[in-house]
């Protein structure tokens, strides 16, 4: 197989020497992981996916799955800078594989403000019209109590969305107020819960952390508060969720997130983004089962906490969520 | 009321099967809630507070699924039968939501009848299925390749023995019951029966006989290694066998490359003592053609040729004329005269191994042995199979060029970035295209060819050349993709479409020698 | 003793094994083909398989 993009840090890691082998972690349709010598994920993606931070993109034939290619649980994976080796028999070659940066895009032209809030009215319709509700994205309306109720859907809460609720409500009112010890215990509440291979709250809590950078990149302010939060948030991740989620949370935690995903946000924040959202939105409401919904309510909390750190007179209720 | 939790360790599933999972064991007879989650602090948490959290998901670590359920025995027991089932179910990834068997047993079970398997698991894992499959009295078309030769024996002595089809290794084409199956091509039904080791072989000989308005009773494939004399044609002879006692085949079409000279003559040998039909031999440029005709078949030298007295056996052949020598000859001189000084070569980007196989043996004639990566000389292989010197043939569904991604006949990616090399370079005077069509390939490959032939046209003209593309198209107008759509595409863009891989050889051979000669130069 | 003729002028039934497009080209042509759910049999060393089919002839 040819690989036909790689993240750059994975490339340096290979060249390095830091990332030398590993073990084939878990094997799906389009996917196979790769758990290294350094305790990192590897995904290797088809190549009609967007690329991941740290992932390589492999020109995997259309109909026809990693488990009919011969990927299998276990098999040892042994990296060079020329090519991949997998158990004793499959190579994937690098050498023509384009790179593709995991940074955050922060340098953009900002989108104006009435226009924003019009991108984060239409994040928060089209996931309550198109998204699939069974993680907890069904929050979405409910979050800082400040966007009223969308028509088309009757988001009522299913059990997850009751239980999780008032624990991210409470999480979100921490990041505006600052307070990191109240914070770290909220994340506590709300890492590792749900449904899904990787936990519906945690894809909620990647997107929301990215969406902050994001935000402050928006604002011109400094990135360091931000920085600080989300490190609070992933404290204790190791032990309370997935490994392939606590991976994504730690990436996240530093704007590091799917070309999906930097793509709708750029949408939302960016001049000349407007008309490419709707597409990007249904694009990334399409990733997994729920994980693309759970993900974009992260989006929209991360968007509209944002302009609330602009300005907390915006906040409605805010006095009594903190209590 | 029962609570059961069974752990899965260390097996990972994606989040829509953990889904339907959820879904089909809460809506069982008996279930009164169920829940499958990954063992998470917070999500024990939430079972606890469902009253689904026993000792067992108590103990489940983070990575581990916890498949929760609440019921009566009954209803429990039903769950964790079914369990596994609903675990691995469609593990393509691709939506799906029907039942689908995981082992040949359990096939079998839902569908009794099952006769034939069509095998395309990698290499390692594949005579485990083939011989399970053979078990089963089933026949097979083994499409994989990197099966060992001891394995193939095994296979083929089983089949054999049991009045079986073990078509393979390696063997991506088969007519049985003029049904295609593989890479194969929707052809009349008639009585002309093919048995061969050589796929795209076949295909060009099925589809020129189909031209002809003749028909094909049924064509199988033994796959490339047959006729080595570790095999020693166990495949072969046993086709011929079943061919020789099929009352609807009257004409048999043999095809391959030239076999061992003690296999060759054991299948002669067979065709002389035993058949009572009239063969029509094409050992692919080998074959002593007197051998072959002393034992009363007929010989052909070229698959064009092959095809041709088969129908003729068959009391069709003119539906496709042969181009007439002279009408070849104009066309040539015409387009060489054409060519500015410099250019000279001969390129040649085969999807079909046998057809290139057949250009070299024709252009050879013409200007001598050509460079390839699987050439007639040994001599003239050639150091970087991506680097193609003075006149190549690459034959790109070779393995070199095909392990871990799709064959060239289904992606046409590879070919394309060669042939936009091959168009840039002021040395090259002809480009040669096989299209391959039918069942497996790609929808529409001339559409993809016609586009680049066009632009490589265009440049070529601004820069002063004159880029000849010559192709012939494998194929008939009853295949998905058509092949009359498809010649015109290529004819509306300049390519220089020939009847069969035979003729535009021969025609690539005559301008490159035109080119190169001294009559050119004055 | 059966031969290889008892298969000419049958219906085929079909159970594909692998890369799902020969299957998908059966069904357009309405010949029945049963696909089947192929995953490598044991998990971790592939070594194993072979092991496997030992221990269940």
């Amino acid at each position: 197989m040819i690989a036909t993009a790689i993240c750059t840090e994975t490339k340096q890691l290979i060249a390095n020497n830091t990332l030398v082998h590993g073990k084939v972690h878990s094997v799906f349709g389009r996917v196979f992981n790769v758990l290294t010598n350094d305790r990192h994920l590897i995904s290797f993606l088809s190549d009609k996916i967007l690329p991941a931070p740290r992932s390589i993109c492999v020109d995997l034939p259309a109909r026809q799955s990693m488990h009919v290619s011969g990927f299998l649980p276990g098999m040892s994976v042994a990296f060079s800078s020329t090519q991949v080796c997998i158990g004793s028999y499959l190579h994937i070659d690098l050498t023509r594989a384009r790179e593709w940066d995991p940074h955050p895009t922060f340098n953009f032209d900002p989108i104006g403000e009435h226009l924003l809030v019009e991108n984060i009215r239409s994040v928060r319709d089209i996931l309550m019209c198109h998204g699939n509700l069974h993680g907890i994205a069904g929050i979405t309306p409910f979050l800082l109590k400040t966007s009223p109720v969308a028509e088309e859907r009757n988001p009522a809460l299913n059990s997850a969305g009751e239980l999780i609720l008032p624990r991210i409500n409470k999480l979100l009112a921490c990041i505006i107020s600052g307070d990191m010890e109240s914070l770290r215990h909220a994340a506590g509440n709300v890492v590792g819960f749900g449904p899904g291979l990787t936990p519906s709250a945690d894809d909620f809590l990647c997107a929301l952390m990215a969406s902050l950078l994001y935000s402050d990149a928006y604002y011109a302010r400094n990135l360091s508060r931000t920085y600080q939060i989300n490190n609070a948030i992933i404290g204790k991740i190791f032990e309370r969720t997935t490994t392939l989620s606590a991976e994504m949370l730690s990436l996240a935690a530093q704007g590091w997130v799917a070309e999906g995903v930097r793509r709708l946000l750029l949408a939302v924040f960016a001049e000349n983004g407007q008309r490419a959202l709707k597409d990007r939105l249904l694009s990334v409401l399409d990733y997994g089962e729920t994980s693309g919904t759970d993900l974009t309510a992260g989006v929209y909390a991360g968007c509209l906490l944002g302009m609330c750190l602009e300005d907390h007179g915006r906040t409605v209720n805010l006095a009594s969520l903190l209590s | 009321m029962v609570l059961k939790t069974v752990i899965r360790r260390g097996e990972y599933y994606d989040s829509g099967r953990l889904m339907i999972v959820t879904r089909t064991i809460s809506k069982l007879e008996g279930i009164i809630d169920a829940a499958v989650q990954m063992g998470t602090a917070l999500n024990k948490e939430a079972l606890k507070r469902t009253g689904l959290l026993d000792k067992d998901s108590e103990g489940a670590s983070v990575d581990d699924l916890m498949i929760s359920m609440k019921g009566t025995g009954e209803g429990v027991e039903s769950a964790l039968v079914q369990l596994d089932a609903l675990l691995n179910q469609s593990s393509s990834g691709l939506q799906d939501s029907e039942y689908r068997p995981k082992t040949i047993d359990s096939a079998l079970k839902a569908e009794p009848g099952l006769n034939f398997a069509i095998i395309s698991v990698p290499g390692r894992f594949a005579k485990n299925e083939a011989m399970k499959a053979l078990q089963k009295g089933m026949h097979v078309l083994l499409f994989s390749d990197n099966v060992s030769i001891e394995e193939e024996k095994e296979l083929k002595t089983f089949a054999v023995s049991h009045g079986l089809l073990l078509m393979g290794p390696d063997c991506g084409t088969a007519i049985i019951n003029n049904v295609p199956l593989g890479f194969a091509n929707k052809v009349r039904q008639g009585n002309i029966g093919v048995v061969g080791a050589a796929g795209t072989g076949m295909q060009e000989v099925m589809t020129l006989i189909h031209k002809h308005g003749a028909g094909i009773s049924q064509a199988i494939g033994t796959g490339g290694r047959d006729l080595s004399v570790t095999i020693g044609g166990a495949m072969m002879l046993q086709g011929l066998k079943a061919l020789n006692s099929d009352k609807n085949t009257d004409i048999i079409v043999v095809i391959s490359k030239p076999p061992a000279p003690e296999v060759s003559d054991k299948i002669l040998q067979f065709i002389k003592d035993e058949c009572r039909k009239t063969i029509v031999v094409n050992f692919v440029g080998g074959g002593r053609p007197e051998s072959i005709e002393a034992c009363g078949a007929i010989s052909a030298s070229t698959l064009e040729e092959a095809a041709l007295r088969a129908s003729e056996l068959a009391g069709h052949a003119n539906g496709a004329p042969r181009m007439a020598e002279e009408d070849l000859d104009r066309i040539a001189r015409d387009e060489a005269k054409r060519l500015n000084a410099g250019q000279k070569y001969l390129r040649g980007l085969y999807s079909g191994g046998t057809l290139c196989y057949e250009s070299m043996l024709i252009v050879r004639d013409f200007v001598g042995d050509v460079y390839s990566n699987t050439p007639l000389n040994k001599q003239m292989k050639l150091l970087d199979s991506a680097a193609p010197c003075k006149h190549t043939c690459l034959d790109l569904g070779d393995d070199e060029f095909t392990a871990g991604r799709a064959h060239p006949m289904l992606d046409t990616t590879l070919r394309e970035q060669l042939f936009e090399h091959e168009a840039s370079d002021p040395n090259v005077a002809v480009i040669l295209l096989d299209i391959v069509i039918g069942y497996g390939s790609h929808s529409d490959p001339a559409g993809v060819f016609a586009d680049l032939v066009r632009k490589h046209k265009e440049n070529a003209r601004r820069e002063g050349r004159h880029l000849i593309v010559i192709s012939s198209v494998c194929g008939t107008e009853e295949d998905p993709q058509n092949s009359l759509t498809q010649e015109r595409k290529l004819q509306e863009t300049g390519v220089i479409v020939m009847p069969s891989n035979a003729a535009a050889a021969r025609l690539a051979g005559k301008i490159v020698s035109y080119a190169n000669s001294e009559e050119r130069r004055l | 003793m059966n031969t290889v003729n008892d298969i000419f002028g049958k219906q085929l039934k079909i159970l594909n094994i692998g890369l799902e497009q020969f299957a998908d080209d059966l069904t357009s042509q309405g010949i029945p083909c049963i696909q089947l759910d192929w995953r490598p049999p044991a998990q971790g060393d592939p070594e194993a398989a072979d092991l496997l089919s030992l221990l269940l002839e």
